[in-house]
């Protein structure tokens, strides 16, 4: 051992060794680097350090800190003692769920970018199904703009996925630790959650519906709109998070959530294309197509 | 498997929202007397939005709030299953 004691005295002891430190130079870097064989001369530096060693061995810092240790020893002072009652799960997911709201609020790449993103879309789905009308064409329209809207927007969920990644690692941390159990987790994270889901539904719901005319009958179909939405982009998200604890790897948790929403989409797909009606001889063929 | 997909649930749901208890809607050509209508005079007939549900094959019987409540099951079952995961993770890494 070198020095063992207050770092205001080491310099002191290094000088009485005659290692003094030359003004305009660190005091801790030049202490290091008289003890560091990386980059000098190492036998000269192992000499040094013996020295340095046999000279701690017989200063008076050695002394003050062994009488240290032993007036510590024989008066330990009061054992601490954690708390009887650990805090109640109701209380753990308050807290928990206040954090995470309080993040969502304030990180702009959890809800707020993906907000914009949301619009964006909706704002071109809802332009090229500008204000539809009720002949057969905009029939296939209409399907084609609601297949369009309930594949992009649960596909768009990914984009939950990078913030999601930071939030399991602050919970594995913090599980590790033991801080609270994992069903107050979920339970806060769904609570913090929902709300600005619903934001997402509701604006984005609002966009498509009255520029591409889907409101046909009464306004109780745009809240149905916006309720359905709204589940959906919940079981996604849910989805989502159910693959995070699994798949760790931030970029193959997008590649596999992702491939699983195409494969769905697909499915409907061919829904859709199956039932193309067959063009009768001399047909329009912009009559038997969708209007897209 | 169809079914085993949320969005099944979902599209349903906007289809039978979109056209369950309308009417008026254009028909397609197939439907028509002398086939397709020319451009200018338009369709002849109307479809009502059962007959447009009908043509897409969804299943009528299935009342659109009944779709909504098969989608609010699959999120509660998500979260569990996230719950699940969660624990799952947990119960290897020990």
């Amino acid at each position: 051992m070198v020095f063992l004691g207050p770092v205001d005295r080491a310099e002191g002891f290094f000088d009485s060794v005659g290692l003094h430190t030359p003004r305009g130079r660190s005091v801790s870097d030049h202490l290091l680097h008289q003890i560091n064989a990386d980059f000098g001369d190492a036998a000269e530096i192992r000499k040094r350090v013996d020295m340095l060693c046999d000279a701690y061995l017989s200063s008076a810092q050695r002394t003050d800190v062994e009488n240290a240790i032993k007036a510590v020893c024989a008066s330990p002072g009061p054992q601490f003692e954690a708390s009887a009652t650990p805090p109640n799960v109701l209380r753990q997911t308050a807290v928990l769920t206040q954090r995470s709201l309080t993040n969502n609020l304030r990180d702009v790449g959890i809800i707020w970018a993906r907000l914009v993103m949301y619009l964006c879309l909706c704002l071109v789905c809802a332009f090229v199904y500008f204000r539809m009308g009720h002949t057969w064409q905009d029939v296939y329209s209409r399907a084609a703009i609601l297949f369009f809207t309930a594949a992009f927007l649960v596909f768009m969920s990914i984009s939950g996925a990078p913030a999601f990644v930071e939030t399991m690692k602050v919970f594995t941390r913090e599980r590790l630790n033991g801080y609270y159990p994992v069903g107050a987790f979920a339970a806060a994270d769904t609570l913090a959650g929902a709300p600005f889901i619903a934001l997402i539904a509701l604006l984005s719901a609002a966009v498509l519906y009255f520029i591409s005319n889907l409101n046909y009958h009464g306004f109780g179909r745009f809240v149905y709109f916006v309720l359905n939405l709204y589940a959906a982009l919940l079981t996604a998200e849910s989805l989502i998070m159910c693959l995070a604890p699994l798949v760790t790897h931030f970029l193959m948790l997008i590649a596999i959530a992702a491939g699983r929403h195409v494969w769905r989409d697909d499915d409907r797909l061919r829904l859709l294309s199956a039932q193309r009606p067959a063009t009768p001889p001399g047909a329009l063929l912009s009559d038997a197509l969708p209007v897209v | 498997m169809h079914f085993l997909s949320f969005e099944t649930y979902l599209f349903y749901g906007f289809l039978h929202n979109e056209f369950g208890g309308t009417d008026g809607w254009g028909c397609p050509c197939s439907a028509q007397p002398g086939g397709c209508p020319t451009q200018l005079g338009g369709p002849q007939c109307t479809f009502s939005g059962t007959d447009v549900l009908r043509y897409w094959q969804v299943p009528l019987s299935w009342n659109k709030w009944v779709l909504f409540a098969v989608q609010l099951a699959w999120a509660a079952c998500f979260r569990l299953l996230f719950y699940v995961t969660c624990k799952a993770k947990e119960w290897r890494s020990r």
